[in-house]
């Protein structure tokens, strides 16, 4: 696991209280996991703000996709943490990303792939985890084209 | 022989604490269903060439077994695997039985249809430790169907 995705396991872990005593230490919400996801995922869309420029010329367009779809998993994020009730701007804003580098983008969007496999098990009711299942998926497939697009192998059997 | 073990197992749990028992046996049956399409999805793939097919096939194989780890510790053994394609599911199947031509759209279609079924087995699992497996092998069938289709020359992100 690299060092985003253990930090992006460790916030969950410290909202689960892991690692303490009392045993009376509240779960996370599904409010709280949906905030460290929402800025793992606005992470992962400001590193590839720009990457562009660095792919080749046939996949120009793509990252763009990969880029706007990265902004629309943070827009839902947004959404879905006001819908429980919290604040989206209370999400940690994410460092500046290394202008327009490959593998910090590949580090970024693996971190954010971690916190929704980490992430899905706080998310109950049908839309929360129709939800969830979808940010894995996503943001799965668009890792490994990011990869494929700059020849770096970002494919796993276990992605997370 | 399996279905016995997961009514053993079951039935375990259902003397001990009836509530989880309940809950035991859906997560038990789910994982069953899933390890039986992995390792046919491993079968299918592996009488693939090339370097992805081949690659996608160790995936399925390592899904199958950590799916295995999960369903020993609900107190159940998993499936057999299958012995040859007419043992596998339809989709599988298809993959298997190809044609040079067929082959990459029939790996897409089975790619496609292992995501539905965690699709499915993601609204219905409960247990922590369970959902972040499948969770996680969902995440490992969306690469597998975003490389196959780019190799494909297709859109990889429908």
């Amino acid at each position: 696991m690299t060092r985003r995705g253990l930090l992006a396991a460790g916030g969950l872990a410290l909202l689960a209280g892991c690692g303490k005593d009392d045993a009376a230490e509240p779960l996370p919400t599904a409010s709280e996991s949906l905030l460290l996801q929402l800025a793992a995922e606005r992470a992962s869309a400001a590193s590839l703000d720009g990457l562009d420029a660095r792919a080749p010329a046939a996949d120009r367009e793509l990252v763009r996709r990969l880029a706007r779809r990265a902004d629309d998993r943070a827009r839902r994020l947004a959404a879905a943490v006001a819908a429980e009730g919290g604040r989206p701007h209370d999400a940690p804003a994410p460092d500046e990303p290394d202008s327009a580098v490959p593998d910090d983008a590949i580090e970024r969007s693996r971190a954010a792939v971690a916190a929704h496999v980490e992430g899905i098990q706080w998310l109950g009711g049908d839309e929360l985890r129709r939800l969830g299942t979808g940010l894995v998926t996503e943001s799965a497939a668009d890792l490994a084209v990011l990869g494929a697009v700059f020849g770096i192998s970002t494919a796993e059997a276990f992605p997370g | 022989m399996r279905r016995r073990e997961l009514l053993i197992g079951a039935t375990a749990l259902a003397v001990l604490r009836p509530g989880v028992a309940s809950a035991a046996q859906g997560e038990a049956g789910i994982l069953d269903s899933l390890i039986t399409r992995e390792d046919a999805a491993a079968f299918a793939h592996r009488t693939r060439s090339g370097a992805l097919s081949s690659r996608i096939a160790r995936d399925e194989a390592e899904h199958a077994k950590a799916l295995r780890t999960e369903l020993a510790a609900l107190g159940t053994g998993g499936p057999d695997p299958p012995m040859g394609a007419r043992a596998l599911d339809p989709v599988a199947r298809r993959l298997a039985e190809a044609g040079r031509d067929a082959a990459p759209a029939r790996s897409i279609a089975l790619e496609e249809s292992l995501l539905e079924a965690y699709d499915e087995a993601l609204r219905e699992l409960g247990e922590p430790s369970i959902l972040r497996t499948a969770a996680s092998i969902a995440a490992s069938h969306a690469q597998h169907l975003a490389l196959l289709r780019r190799d494909a020359g297709l859109d990889p992100l429908p």
